[in-house]
C-alpha cells in the first residue's frame, strides 16, 4: 500500500551511493525481502517503473529476490522450506505444531549495476 | 560496474524512530504503538486504560486516522492530552508524523504515551515510530485465521490482546488455533484475552502495562 514511499527511500539510498561511488547511470537494481515480509512485489515494481523516469535509475531493471519461508515442524522434526502462503501449517504433514524460522526479512538494497 | 550494497530501505525511517525513542527515554516515557484492523477495539482499549491508570500516571495519546477526529474527541472527553494525526490517505503512521506532534505535549507530565495507529492489519507493522512496544488487538469476530494470514504484525508485536472475548461463543472463535498460530510466528508474544465491554482480563493487561511504565519512569 505504501510501495511508492519505499521507492522514494530506495532512490535516496541510490543517490547516496552515486555520491560515494561517482556513477551517473543505473542499469540494474537488486533488492531482496522475505516471502512474508509484507512487501508486494507487483506493487513495488509498478511503483518503481512509474517513479524512475528523469532519475539516475531511468530505464533500470528491478530484480527482487524473494527469500524463502522456512519453518520448523515439530511433528516432522525438521526444518522445511514452505511455498504455502500460510506460515503456520507444515507443507509436508499439514500439521500446525510449527515454528517460523525465517521469511520476515525486510526490504534490502543488495546490489547495483552502474556506469 | 557492480556495487554490492546491502542497505535496509527503511534505514532512514529507523533513524527518525530512534531519535524519537531517545527523547522518550530521556523523559522516562513508555510508548505503546497500538495496532489492529479497523474496529477491533483500539479506542475502547485506550479509554479503558486511561480510566484505570490516569490517577497513577500522566498519560498522553496520539490518534492516527486517515481522516476525521472522532477518536481524538472520544479520548479528549477523558481529560487527557490528545493529538490527532490525519494521514490523508496513508495507511500507517511513521516516525516523522509522530515527531511533528511533540510541540503539543508537555513531556515532563507524561509517563505513558499511547499511539493508536491507523486501523490496518498489514503495514503499520512495517514501521517503527520510536515505541517501546507494539501492542496488537485481534477481535474474535475477525476469526482465528488472522495470524496465519497476516503473520508480520504478530511477528512484530510484544503483546497480543484478543479482544471481544465476550463474543467468542457467538462467532465460533477458535481460541486454541489463534494462540497456537500466533506463538508459532512469535514464541515471545504475551497474550491476554480481554473484553473492553465486560472488563474481562483487563486487569492482567493493565498490570503488565503498570510494570512497564514503572520500569522507565523517572519522576
Ligand atoms: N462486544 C464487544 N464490543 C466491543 C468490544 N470492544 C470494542 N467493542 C465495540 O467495537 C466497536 C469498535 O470499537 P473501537 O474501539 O471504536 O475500535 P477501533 O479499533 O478503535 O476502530 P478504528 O479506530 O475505526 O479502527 C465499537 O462499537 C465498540 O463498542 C468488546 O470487547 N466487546
Ligand atoms: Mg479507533
Ligand atoms: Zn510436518
Ligand atoms: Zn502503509
Amino acid at each position: 500500500m505504501h510501495e511508492l514511499s519505499l521507492v522514494h527511500s530506495l532512490l535516496e539510498l541510490i543517490d547516496e551511493q552515486a555520491a560515494e561511488h561517482g556513477f551517473s547511470r543505473v542499469n540494474l537494481v537488486k533488492l531482496s525481502c522475505g516471502r512474508i515480509s509484507g512487501v508486494e512485489p507487483q506493487a513495488l515494481k509498478f511503483a518503481f517503473s512509474n517513479t524512475i523516469p528523469g532519475t539516475l535509475c531511468a530505464g533500470a531493471r528491478l530484480e527482487l529476490d524473494i527469500l524463502p519461508l522456512k519453518i520448523h515442524c515439530f511433528d516432522c522434526d525438521r526444518e522445511i522450506y514452505s511455498n504455502n502462503a500460510d506460515p503456520t501449517t507444515c507443507p509436508d504433514c499439514g500439521g500446525s505444531r510449527v515454528m517460523v524460522c525465517s521469511g520476515f526479512e525486510e526490504l534490502q538494497l543488495v546490489e547495483l549495476d552502474v556506469d | 560496474m557492480q556495487i554490492k550494497v546491502v542497505k535496509n530501505i527503511l534505514d532512514a525511517s529507523r533513524r527518525i524512530a530512534a531519535e524519537n525513542r531517545a527523547l522518550f527515554d530521556q523523559h522516562g516515557i513508555y510508548v505503546i504503538n497500538l495496532m489492529s484492523s479497523p474496529g477491533a477495539g483500539k479506542t475502547s482499549l485506550v479509554e479503558n486504560t486511561i480510566r484505570t491508570l490516569q490517577n497513577d500516571f500522566g498519560i498522553g495519546v496520539i490518534e492516527g486516522d486517515i481522516q476525521d477526529s472522532y477518536d481524538a474527541e472520544r479520548i479528549g472527553r477523558l481529560g487527557v492530552p490528545v493529538v490527532q494525526i490525519n494521514t490523508g490517505g496513508a495507511c500507517h503512521l511513521d516516525g516523522n508524523m509522530i515527531r511533528e506532534t511533540f510541540t503539543n505535549f508537555d513531556f515532563a507530565a507524561i509517563d505513558l504515551l499511547i499511539v493508536e495507529n491507523v486501523g490496518n492489519l498489514v503495514c503499520p507493522a512495517e514501521f517503527e515510530i520510536g515505541e517501546n512496544a507494539k501492542v496488537m488487538l485481534l477481535s474474535t469476530p475477525e476469526g482465528a485465521d488472522k495470524p496465519a494470514k497476516y503473520p508480520l504484525m504478530f511477528a512484530e508485536s510484544k503483546v497480543l490482546l484478543i479482544n471481544k472475548i465476550d463474543l467468542a461463543p457467538y462467532v465460533d472463535f477458535d481460541l486454541d488455533k489463534a494462540r497456537r498460530d500466533a506463538l508459532a510466528i512469535n514464541p515471545d508474544l504475551e497474550i491476554f484475552e480481554i473484553s473492553c465491554k465486560t472488563g474481562t482480563g483487563l486487569e492482567q493487561w493493565l498490570e503488565w502495562l503498570r510494570q512497564k511504565i514503572a520500569s522507565v519512569k523517572k519522576r
